[in-house]
């Protein structure tokens, strides 16, 4: 009975995770801006996760170990293939994503981390610090520079348009 | 010093970011209502907050992007069934064998041959544990020589 409780367990565990794939590419992506690399590193998060026996425990540290895995492997994959990528990505990308590629790219390793991890992975201040093994308040100090960073970079700029246009603009294409 | 000077930048993004206790929320909602600057400051960082989010919203590749085709518990645990039942099925026979000699005389007993001595199930009076064999004593026909 136990043994089928935690098959169980580890079906939902691997389900879970599948479904977060999209999300975790995005973290990767944004991270690295280079498609290949944030691929292999949403694979490796996902097949760490899924073998780790911890989480039959303590399903709902998932999330927390995904982007954990993500970030062991993208510090990785930096350290092999260099950060050498596109800041702004691939070209075909809008006006609105390269300015803000661009302006993430300016900001420090963990700065740029810890702004995604909660904007794109919608993750707390306490996930964040867990993830990138910080204290919260070194976590709460780069999450603030790198917000002035980019609304430095991002809305001073004239002509820039406001949330809600860019999203009523991408819906009328 | 105004209530805006009060609040700290840290204060602000965690609001934009909801990462304040109700509380605090309600402390931060209050002191943007009074300060227009406050809230003007606290609009440009939630502009800048979806300006981020949306730039990596559409770098999924389509393979990534479609949702998993939902497959039934069973099917998409097909494999593990099948070496369940084989565990099973293997448990059984074990277990069969195991008992098999005893539970193949009580099934042959009513249709072979006639037991050398015969059985009665009797209840013990004064006892719970069940019917007990006793023998019935062998009688010997009369016009046998002695």
């Amino acid at each position: 009975m136990n043994f089928l409780c935690r098959l169980c367990k580890s079906w939902l565990i691997r389900q879970r995770a599948v479904r977060m794939t999209p999300q975790l590419y995005r973290v990767a992506y944004a991270w690295s801006h280079d498609p290949d690399r944030a691929a292999d590193a949403v694979e490796r998060a996902v097949a760490e996760a899924v073998a780790d026996h911890a989480l039959l425990r303590a399903p709902g540290r998932l999330p927390v170990r995904l982007y954990q895995g993500l970030h062991r492997a993208d510090a990785d994959g930096k350290a092999t293939s260099g950060d050498g990528a596109s800041p702004a990505g691939p070209a075909a990308a809008g006006a609105i994503e390269r300015r803000v590629r661009s302006a993430m790219a300016e900001l420090t390793p963990d700065q740029r981390r810890a702004v995604i991890l909660v904007d794109v992975g919608g993750c707390s201040y306490g996930d964040v610090a867990e993830v990138l093994e910080l204290p919260v308040g070194s976590v709460v100090d780069n999450i603030c520079k790198a917000r002035a960073r980019l609304k430095e970079r991002i809305l001073s700029r004239p002509g820039n348009r406001t949330p809600a246009q860019v999203v009523s603009l991408e819906s009328a294409r | 010093m105004t209530a805006g000077r009060n609040v700290s930048y840290e204060l602000l993004v965690a609001y934009v970011d909801g990462q304040l206790s109700r509380a605090e929320r309600e402390y931060a909602l209050t002191l943007l209502e009074q300060e227009p600057e406050l809230s003007r400051r606290a609009w440009d960082l939630r502009q800048v907050k979806d300006m981020v989010t949306f730039a990596y919203e559409s770098v999924v590749p389509p393979a990534l992007a479609a949702p998993p085709k939902r497959r039934g518990l069973l099917r998409s645990m097909g494999g593990w069934v099948a070496i369940l039942s084989l565990v099973a099925a293997g448990l059984l026979g074990c277990a069969l064998v195991a008992s098999g000699g005893r539970g193949d005389r009580i099934a042959r007993s009513p249709v072979g041959p006639a037991p050398v001595v015969a059985a009665e199930s009797v209840s013990a009076p004064g006892t719970a544990t069940g019917p007990v064999r006793r023998a019935a004593p062998l009688v010997r026909p009369a016009d046998t020589p002695a």
